[in-house]
């Protein structure tokens, strides 16, 4: 934590000003972070209030502080150099972010995945495939923390290169829902988790709105994973199309009510994804045409459209015994049964079982609870 | 006049001594008996009198006193009519044993009915076996019952059918002899061990598609090990567990006797011994005591009377909590202690544990043709009451989907009941040849401990390897390697191979992984 970031804790914490007001005055000061703080400061009434409040302030700021000081947490502020670019560019964008983990945050691609809480099979693994395809890539995958949808995103992206980052709609030292823990750990790790709140706050059903637009801001764009008609991803989406994002829909089953909202989406002009090509594509058009504007390149990551599937896994396939690769050639994204395993190797069930015992140790392919395999 | 002889009682499946102690004195006639005889034992003075009698002897018309020692445990049956009319034939010289010891080296036990036959009684198996390990010569016991005492050993079995004949033996030595030296045919028993389940009807062959998961229950019926099905309704799941006892070899002599022991204590089985394996499929409705084994006087639960055989438990997220958790001893130890105050008792539980249940409240969690409606709660929940613990002495594990409109055509539905019974009969063998030759009263790998555990992976190097892998990866406990040891060592059999090879290791991997409820 910097010396302005502190400052800016002291002045929302402290002095009761809004976010916005702050956000108001920091335009208003040409984006000068020191004046805007130096305004508040000389305008403070230190107008003492009932104690109560005072002291709950007090222990908030202390806990704060106290967490910073044992490395629980750290607070960015919207002038500093990790703060997400494109976060900076929305409407109202926070002044303050906490952050956990802290790897990810200096990328220069984000792109988001949101949909429902109760995936379907097939919306579990079209958010794994894209989630995974990006993020191997080195596209960072932006996304809410919460179960479903959200919860694939994270877990197929959070070790790879491109790395993860959930959002939250409460305080950083809450983890809600509680199921998520372990991949609360893991995005620490090897990812980051940001919020907006102040710690403590309790995920109210009025923060997630507010959630969903930090999701949408900092990112390129949004993919939209099965949505029933009225979802929060519509929301997202919605907050997208205000802040200049790409909307992307995946499509899903006519007659399965959680596919409406994606549909209505594509209806009214969101590109309909189907494949990473039809995100990279998008995305390289937005790419040139910032490095046309004269937009600094941070890294050197190539968005080569073609030849990027599989590159990470390619020296672990290389190496697979004669068998093995029969079978990992089998099994493809379209999930797999034994059954079609057996017939179409001419392997019996015991030697595809060990096979398949092997692929999974080496991260290759996962099989699901219908005893069908996929690769990973 | 007092005269003693011995007897046995019956505790659980445990015998011990009770001697019958007779005394009879003048003064107004009267029959007593005493050393807490229950409402049977006290019966059985109306029976001797009559047997006695119509059998062509005296009843002595004087002050009879019988006590039943030791005098603080309950005598329960009708299986002391025998030794009392006897000793009272005794007390009242009607009887010249061969020499005064001779009467010291036997033991009676029998149900007398009024003309003076004697008829067979429960739980032969345990007492012949406590007359061996007490050093006795003759046990004289009804004849019904001969057939089943003789697998006990070493001593002279002597069935006798009626009170008459037994007295012309002992009053004649050459008889005694003629007598022990006949040798009894073992009867295989008629009674049903596996109620609900027709066997001999039931046929892997009936079951279409589900490779995997018919595989992995010939690997499981082949060690003994535990097996959870876990899958929507309609995938198979009970179908598929009905067939396991079809594909399981015959007890072997000395597992019969070990079931035999546990049934005669409680049905009628008293003439022969039980050859099928037991099947037992229990309702979640049962109560506690049902299960485990217990009540004012313990009787064995279904956790016994699957002994050596399989115990179903159907819909298992429906039994209640208590009961779930009360698995936990049994399934580790393989017998049940039940304490009571004067004495404990001990029932074998020695069973394969055959779990089916749904992946979730609604049933359909990753069905791909009807949605799941839970809540993530919910299905949390649903696992949690399905206690770690007891998950992870589940060995293998295996999802059941239901089938798909091209399984139901395909007309290879795999190698029928009798094959593979054949084949893990083989497997079983060696399996018993392992654990005698080790000197241990094991039967199968299931039950190995972990000195063998430990050398069957120091037989494979490569394991050394593979096993912190697989840790790290799965996050296995030592009693879930372990596990994974003796699956993998049950594979090794089936193919008759002396060391566990990566490939054996690799496919039991399959059975324990590939589950993510817990």
């Amino acid at each position: 934590m910097n010396e302005d970031s502190a400052k800016i804790l002291q002045i929302i914490n402290d002095m009761d000003i809004r976010p916005s007001d702050f956000i108001n005055a920091y335009i208003k000061n040409f984006n000068d972070i020191k004046k805007t703080i130096s305004f508040f400061m000389s305008n403070s009434k230190t107008t003492i209030k009932t104690g109560r409040e005072t002291m709950l302030k007090k222990t908030r700021y202390e806990r704060i502080i106290k967490g910073i000081k044992e490395k629980e947490f750290e607070i960015i502020n919207i002038s500093e150099k990790n703060y997400p670019l494109m976060l900076k560019e929305i409407y109202f964008p926070p002044p303050l972010l906490f952050l956990k983990g802290g790897r990810a945050m200096d990328k220069d691609f984000y792109i988001a995945i949101v949909g429902t809480r109760k995936c379907s099979v097939y919306g579990r693994d079209v958010a794994i495939y894209f989630s995974h395809e990006l993020s191997k890539i080195g596209i960072t995958v932006v996304s809410g923390l919460a179960s479903g949808i959200d919860y694939w995103s994270h877990k197929a992206s959070v070790h790879e290169k491109g790395g993860t980052i959930g959002v939250l709609g409460c305080g950083i030292d809450i983890i809600y829902p509680p199921e998520n823990k372990k991949l609360f750990l893991e995005i620490i790790e090897d990812g980051s988790i940001i919020t907006e709140f102040l710690p403590g706050v309790p995920p109210l059903k009025s923060n997630f709105p507010a959630r969903n637009r930090i999701i949408s801001g900092m990112s390129s764009g949004v993919i939209i994973i099965e949505a029933a008609e009225r979802s929060g991803a519509l929301i997202t989406a919605n907050f997208a199309l205000q802040q200049n994002r790409e909307v992307f829909a995946v499509p899903g089953d006519i007659f399965n009510i959680s596919s409406s909202g994606c549909h209505k989406l594509i209806k009214s002009g969101a590109k309909l994804a189907e494949h990473i090509d039809d995100i990279l594509e998008e995305l390289n058009i937005l790419y040139e045409s910032k490095l046309d504007s004269g937009y600094p390149i941070k890294s050197n990551i190539s968005l080569n459209v073609s030849g990027f599937e599989g590159r990470h896994d390619n020296i672990k396939i290389k190496r697979l015994n004669n068998r093995q690769r029969i079978i990992y050639d089998l099994i493809g994204k379209k999930p797999v049964e034994i059954e079609e395993l057996m017939s179409k190797s001419g392997y019996n069930i015991n030697m595809v079982l060990q096979i398949i015992s092997e692929l999974i140790l080496l991260n290759l392919v996962i099989e699901n609870n219908l005893n069908q395999l996929i690769r990973l | 006049m007092f005269f003693k002889l011995d007897s046995i009682a019956l505790l659980g499946i445990d015998a011990i001594k009770v001697s019958v102690e007779t005394h009879i004195s003048n003064g107004l006639p009267s029959f007593t008996i005493v050393g807490l005889p229950d409402k049977a034992v006290n019966e059985a003075r109306m029976r001797v009198r009559a047997a006695i009698v119509n059998s062509g002897f005296k009843f002595p018309m004087k002050r009879i006193i019988v006590n039943l020692s030791p005098a603080d445990i309950r005598k329960e049956g009708s299986y002391y009519d025998f030794p009392i009319a006897f000793a009272l034939l005794v007390v009242s010289c009607q009887v010249n044993p061969p020499d005064e010891s001779f009467l010291n080296k036997c033991c009676f036990i029998g149900e007398l009915s009024l003309d003076g036959i004697i008829n067979p009684v429960k739980g032969i198996i345990s007492m012949a076996e406590f007359t061996v390990n007490a050093e006795k010569q003759y046990f004289f016991l009804p004849d019904a019952n001969a057939g089943q005492a003789v697998v006990a050993g070493n001593i002279n079995i002597i069935g006798c059918k009626s009170l008459e004949e037994v007295v012309s033996i002992i009053n004649d030595k050459n008889k005694i002899l003629q007598k022990s030296k006949e040798i009894l045919p073992i009867k295989a028993s008629g009674v049903t061990v596996s109620p609900g389940n027709n066997e001999g009807s039931l046929d892997f062959r009936d079951i279409k598609g589900q490779v995997k998961a018919k595989r992995a229950l010939e690997i499981a019926a082949a060690g003994m090990h535990n097996i959870m099905l876990v899958g929507p309704p309609g995938a198979g799941k009970t179908m598929l567990a009905h067939r396991i006892i079809s594909i399981m070899p015959e007890l072997t002599i000395r597992e019969s006797i070990e079931v035999t022991k546990i049934y005669s204590t409680l049905r009628g089985i008293r003439e022969d011994l039980i050859k099928t394996r037991p099947f037992r499929n229990p309702h979640h409705t049962i109560t506690r005591i049902g299960l485990i084994g217990g009540g004012n006087i313990p009787k064995p639960g279904e956790i016994s009377l699957a002994h050596r055989g399989v115990l179903f438990l159907d819909e298992f997220s429906q039994f209640p909590k208590n009961h779930i958790e009360d698995l936990r001893q049994p399934v580790e130890n393989k017998e049940i202690i039940i304490s009571r105050n004067n004495y404990f008792y001990r029932f074998p539980c020695s069973f394969m544990l055959v779990l089916a249940t749904n992946p979730c409240t609604c049933g359909y969690m990753g069905d791909n043709k009807r949605e799941c409606r839970c809540t993530e709660r919910e299905t949390k929940k649903y696992w949690e009451k399905i206690s770690g613990p007891i998950l992870d002495r589940i060995d293998m594990r295996i999802n059941v989907r239901r089938l798909k409109y091209n399984d139901f055509i395909d007309k290879d539905t795999g190698q029928s009941s009798s094959l593979i019974r054949e084949k893990i009969s083989a497997c079983h063998t060696l399996q018993h040849d392992r654990y005698s030759l080790a000197g241990q009263n094991k039967y199968y790998n299931s039950e190995a401990g972990f000195a063998f555990i430990n050398e069957w992976i120091s037989e494979n190097i490569d394991l050394n390897d593979w096993i912190p892998k697989v840790v790290k990866k799965f996050g296995l406990s030592a009693r879930a390697v372990g596990s994974l040891i003796k699956v993998s060592r049950t594979i090794a059999d089936m193919e008759n191979k002396t060391r566990i090879e990566t490939c054996h290791f690799m496919e039991a991997l399959n059975y324990r992984i590939n589950f993510e409820y817990e």
